[in-house]
């Protein structure tokens, strides 16, 4: 899973990497995206393009481990079988992702080592959805669902990007997802449709989760950074507010429909000009939560700080006979 | 020192502690090096490019690759895994020109021969998509199998990429040994979306509102 808010460079810093680009080189790729052509990884591509396509692959990377913290935890306490083996298939899918996009963020020169690097020590970004806690059951099954919902909606609008090796790690995770979104929801209407106790513990949940759902998009467009030129080269293909009104025009109804109520009273479909209409989120929170601030940031990074050092000897083990082994970069 | 307080007792039994820095570093091939994985979908389909694993050997990067990319879907009658550095890439061509007419006789002429031995020869046969196996072949060196490719395989469809490499660095787990690794995959119905209904369910649950 994943979603937008990612966090691109400002726009003086992206002037000074194009300035010295070949300008006849820089033409020729340019006119192979508007032909709808992919960028492969032994192409000519522009710093700039490089270094937020990196950026961007390894956030989503981070994010698919990062998100398989607080639905892992509940695989043992799941209710029944059947669900546990069916959270624990989504979670092993969740990880999976990571590896693919891991893989991605490879063809274009960054080591794998590097990106976990820069995740434990707090350099990169994940989605910011993943800082809040599960408190009961009910919110595994609101982001099996809904978190998951809204990362579709961001995935799908990448898979037409322009990177040949993302849009093919995405294409494979999509057709993954639509297996979560529909396990989320059957969890979600089982206890939408249960007993009142059922029903309230679903409904807190809601409660909780709307206002980082409404984050997961990122800022809106007004005041995000300007990003036309990564538009144009098809790195990013919505804008942070078409992905959050996509969101909203396909889930309020659903989950309206099964009697829950979402916590903002201002929230409603403009019929004349089709948009939704919300409350403002609170951007100052979003930002206090990205910079490290929120409720799980230091649970989540100590957790995965932790795997990656006891996990150590058991690399260490395996390397012994692979040292003078050549590494080279992924080939697609 | 201190350890983490979680709201989740699993987090608290593996007693982290409260307080690291920021700091953190890798040593480096710490998650090894990369295989190329292809996979077969079924018997009379070629191979594919699937995408790469990390791992200290070819039986493991074939572990993880039969979890990574055969865990899903109803079939797979095998996969092969092959360390990257294995492979030999062309270059790509441009306005549909056809890879193959760059390969010419000179090749061989300087090229040094060893005994012979087989290669497997792949496709990319439009950006964006993946390479796919397009059969195998003997020859002296690559350069002689590239001429040998250009012989047995061009064809009136342009070749935009070729990759090439040597039979017998490939770990091939395949064929009649091997067809059972795959047999409980259509058991695993739960990990497809088809496996969850709710119309009904929530059909149901409106009518019984508005009653
Ligand atoms: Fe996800
Ligand atoms: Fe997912
Ligand atoms: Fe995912």
């Amino acid at each position: 899973m994943y979603g937008g808010g990612q966090v691109f460079e400002s726009s003086s810093v992206n002037n000074e990497l194009l300035k010295d680009e070949d300008p006849i080189k820089l033409a020729e790729f340019e006119a192979r995206i508007a032909r709808g052509e992919k960028i492969e990884p032994s192409d000519w591509m522009p710093k700039l393009y490089r270094k937020q396509l990196i950026r961007m692959i390894e956030q989503h990377g981070h994010s698919e481990i990062i998100g398989a913290l607080p639905e892992g935890t509940w695989i043992t306490r799941a209710p029944g079988f059947k669900r546990k083996l069916a959270l624990m298939a989504k979670v092993q899918d969740e990880v999976g992702h990571a590896q693919l996009l891991y893989g991605a963020a490879e063809t274009l020169g960054k080591s794998r080592e590097q990106m976990i690097e820069d995740l434990i020590s707090g350099k990169s970004k994940y989605s910011n959805i993943f800082n809040y806690p599960t408190f009961t059951w009910a919110d595994s099954c609101f982001i099996s669902w809904l978190v998951d919902a809204g990362a579709i909606v961001n995935q799908l609008a990448n898979a037409r990007g322009s990177y040949g090796p993302y849009c093919r790690a995405l294409d494979r995770i999509c057709a993954e997802e639509s297996f979560h979104l529909k396990y989320g929801h059957h969890c979600v209407i089982h206890l939408a449709t249960g007993t009142p106790k059922q029903r309230k513990m679903m409904q807190e949940a809601v409660d909780r989760w709307w206002a980082p759902m409404m984050h997961f998009f990122g800022p809106s467009d007004k005041i995000s950074t300007h990003t036309e030129i990564l538009t144009k080269w098809k790195v990013k293909m919505a804008t942070n507010d078409e992905c959050r009104q996509q969101f909203l025009d396909m889930y309020v109804p659903k989950i309206w429909e099964l009697g829950l109520t979402i916590p903002d009273d201002k929230l409603k479909k403009n019929d004349e000009t089709g948009e939704w209409e919300f409350t403002e989120p609170d951007w100052e929170e979003f930002k206090r939560v990205i910079n490290g601030d929120g409720p799980l940031n230091k649970e989540r990074l100590a957790v995965r700080r932790t795997a990656e050092e006891r996990g150590a000897w058991v690399r260490r083990a395996l390397a012994k006979n692979s040292e003078d082994q050549e590494y080279t970069a992924p080939l697609a | 020192m201190s350890t983490l307080k979680s709201l989740d007792p699993r987090i608290n039994r593996l007693n982290i502690p409260a307080e690291f820095g920021t700091s953190f570093s890798k040593t480096e091939k710490d998650q090894f090096i990369t295989y190329e994985v292809f996979v077969q979908p079924k018997v009379d389909k070629p191979y594919q490019h699937e995408g790469i694993v990390h791992a200290p050997s070819e039986e493991m990067a074939f572990l993880f690759a039969k979890e990574q990319f055969s865990r899903r879907g109803i079939s797979c009658s095998g996969v092969w895994v092959i360390n990257t550095s294995n492979v030999k890439v062309s270059p790509f061509t441009e306005n549909q020109e056809d890879i193959y007419d760059y390969i010419h006789q000179e090749i061989i002429e300087e090229a040094n021969l060893n005994d012979k031995v087989s290669y497997e020869v792949f496709h990319l046969m439009k950006r964006g998509k993946q390479h796919k196996h397009e059969g195998q072949l003997e020859a002296r060196s690559y350069e002689e199998a590239l001429w040998n490719a250009k012989n047995e395989y061009a064809g009136e469809k342009p070749v935009m990429n070729l990759w090439i490499a040597k039979a017998e660095d490939f770990l091939k787990i395949e064929g009649e040994d091997f067809a059972d690794i795959w047999d409980t995959l259509p058991q695993k119905k739960y990990r497809d979306a088809i496996d969850y209904k709710a119309t009904e369910k929530i059909k149901k649950f409106k009518a019984e509102q508005n009653s």
